[in-house]
């Protein structure tokens, strides 16, 4: 049911250019009750949250069956969960292009990035990132909290980069993850302005 | 509006970078006049010391297509001065690596799978940096393969890459932007062409192929299963490097023997397929130690235009370097002189050229050839000579054909390998001179 709620939900996005109003409405034109659609979600802000929140949980899923998931640095786990995330995304494109049209600040936590924002959080606390352990003393909660938050400022960054994204198989997206994420590690790690140069040469050229 | 902000604040900041650099280089000269002036004598070496320093530091900084440029004119030792090329030669070496979770999403996105779902064993890490990739080590049963890997956006970044090079390379060779212009066309193109993996892995087949029964020389088999735009997948192939292979004290016969084979393959790219591999530097060649040599990386092939052709080695041929209405129509044609040229001019350039031409092609007319340093540095100095004839220095049009670019700076590359060999290499009845001969010579009777 939760599946064909969302799939309704997306394409309700798709074919009205706008999301539905009411979960009166949007029950109506489905062949759910409202009974059904509330077993699944509080209402229609918490679809549109889930949505996000489903692919990157589908995305660390997909990536546990693979081997060298396993063996990768936390680093590196984190950098494969992204590409698989946007990988993931590429196949509901319409509709987050559409549902994500009025944000315009890619600095700027929207409501409906929420769930995914948690989801984001809990991962990359549970992954035990090598460039939050500043020498070798473990990192004091505070600064764990900044880090895993620049790190989704990071991955909202990114989002938004590949809202707009008008490359081939959104490659330049690959490179703003790619840039963006090992900077941050490497700034974690109190490294390294060579590679700031690198990500603003890059998002020179996107233009 | 935080990224606009951002974007353009990188923009004056790259600016300044070349700025920063232009103005280096002018510090530089100032204090050589100022060294000359008060020492009188010219400490040419350090002047041009300093300058690549400064050049490659800022090269450094842009990466990527910036880094294939420097290593373009890094091997065109010709126009540039020993200090520079030096310098340049060192930019090879300084791509940031991709990290593996890039190069397991990139194969994926090429192949459909995971690396680990096709081969038995991948390493994540890589065992060798390209300008515009990486290469990996793979296997499968007792098979290795080597992955080659594009980072991504490589061919959008190229063009505005070359825009950011174009002042720093009008600043070294004196010249301007209009005059560099179809010059920094054709690298692009080829620049370009470089970021296809496919064509390249097309090409690499064809030349193997064709090259299959050329003795001492061979390349890796190429799985297009494997491989699409970005990814290429090919033989791992064993071998050392030149200045490796060299430090293992190899016998003279070997090095004569590996020359050879370098020669006739090219001698039977350039004449038989009229297609070349263009990217000779050393990091292309592995020496098995066994005298034989394994060629690969087919990114860069120049194919030799026939009109081009015709016109340009007919240069090498002692018979028609005598010829003066020979020379006069095939330099026409290589846009070295042009119709409105005063005599003077068009008789100073003919005659550096063919002086040039002569030398060059001075491995070409003997039995047997023998490579050294100082036949480099013969070159290198006739190079310094002729660039202070004022119409080199200062041209009034551009001149030299863009073809030449690429087919120059391969022969540079095999030329200086040769002389790292220390070798003598053989040569065969090298039937194109007839050809050659034939039509410039027989045209001129009936004439």
């Amino acid at each position: 049911m939760r599946t064909e709620i969302i799939n309704s939900y997306m394409l309700w996005v798709n074919e009205h250019e706008s999301e539905p109003k009411s979960v009166f409405k949007f029950c109506q034109n489905n062949s759910f009750s409202e009974a059904e659609f509330y077993d699944e979600f509080s209402d229609l802000q918490s679809v549109k949250e889930e949505i996000l929140s489903d692919l990157w949980k589908q995305s660390i899923n997909s990536l546990s069956a693979q081997e060298f998931y396993h063996e990768a640095n936390s680093n590196e786990k984190l950098l494969s969960v992204m590409y698989g995330f946007f990988e993931n995304l590429k196949t509901h494109r319409s509709y987050l292009v559409q549902a994500y049209k009025g944000w315009s600040n890619p600095t700027e936590p929207i409501h409906s990035l929420t769930s995914w924002r948690k989801e984001f959080i809990a991962y990359v606390e549970g992954i035990d990132l090598s460039g939050m352990k500043i020498g070798v003393e473990m990192i004091d909660k505070n600064t764990q909290k900044l880090n895993s938050n620049v790190l989704f400022a990071n991955a909202m960054f990114v989002f938004h980069f590949w809202l707009n994204d008008k490359s081939k198989g959104f490659e330049k997206t690959d490179a703003c993850i790619e840039k963006l994420f090992v900077l941050s590690f490497d700034l974690m790690q109190n490294d390294t302005l060579k590679k700031a140069i690198d990500l603003g040469k890059f998002l020179f050229q996107s233009k | 509006m935080e990224s606009q902000n951002s974007v353009v604040s990188s923009k004056f900041g790259r600016a300044a970078k070349l700025v920063g650099t232009g103005a280096k280089i002018g510090g530089n000269y100032l204090k050589y006049y100022a060294k000359k002036a008060v020492t009188g004598s010219e400490d040419k070496d350090s002047l041009h010391n300093d300058n690549a320093h400064d050049i490659y530091e800022s090269l450094s900084n842009l990466k990527g297509s910036a880094l294939k440029v420097a290593q373009m004119l890094s091997m065109d030792k010709n126009i540039l001065p020993r200090a520079y090329s030096e310098k340049f030669t060192m930019s090879q070496y300084s791509a940031p690596p991709m990290s593996s979770a890039l190069v397991m999403k990139t194969f994926k996105s090429a192949t459909g799978k995971y690396p680990n779902e096709i081969f038995d064993e991948f390493d994540g890490k890589s065992i060798a940096a390209a300008s515009i990739g990486q290469v990996h080590k793979a296997s499968k049963g007792d098979k290795q393969y080597a992955v080659k890997i594009q980072y991504p956006g490589v061919a959008d970044s190229i063009k505005s890459d070359l825009k950011l090079v174009k002042p720093v390379a009008n600043a070294m060779f004196g010249l301007s932007e209009k005059e560099m212009k179809k010059y920094f066309e054709e690298v692009e193109e080829k620049l370009l062409e470089e970021t296809d993996y496919e064509l390249e892995l097309k090409r690499g087949t064809e030349i193997a192929d064709s090259c299959g029964s050329l003795e001492n020389i061979y390349f890796p088999k190429y799985y297009p299963e494997f491989s699409n735009k970005k990814v290429i997948t090919m033989d791992y192939i064993q071998g050392l490097h030149l200045k490796e292979y060299l430090a293992t004290n190899p016998s003279q016969d070997e090095k004569n023997q590996l020359a050879q084979a370098l020669w006739d393959f090219y001698e039977f790219q350039l004449h038989e397929l009229k297609s070349i591999h263009a990217d000779p530097h050393p990091g292309n060649f592995l020496f098995d130690g066994n005298g034989r040599v394994g060629v690969i990386d087919f990114g860069c092939i120049k194919e030799v235009p026939s009109d081009f052709y015709l016109h340009y080695f007919p240069l090498l041929i002692p018979e028609i370097q005598n010829e003066y209405e020979v020379i006069d129509e095939l330099l026409r044609n290589i846009e070295i002189v042009f119709d409105a040229d005063t005599n003077e001019v068009k008789q100073e350039l003919t005659e550096a050229f063919l002086k040039m031409t002569k030398l060059l092609s001075r491995p070409f007319q003997t039995d047997k050839f023998h490579f050294t340093q100082e036949f480099l540095d013969e070159i290198y100095q006739i190079g310094e000579e002729i660039y202070k004839i004022p119409e080199v220095k200062k041209p009034t049009q551009p001149r030299g054909s863009k073809h030449a670019l690429y087919v120059n700076r391969t022969y540079f590359g095999i030329y200086s390998m040769m002389a790292d060999l220390d070798a003598t290499i053989v040569n065969g009845e090298m039937a194109w001179r007839n050809n050659l001969k034939e039509k410039w010579l027989n045209s001129q009777i009936e004439a």
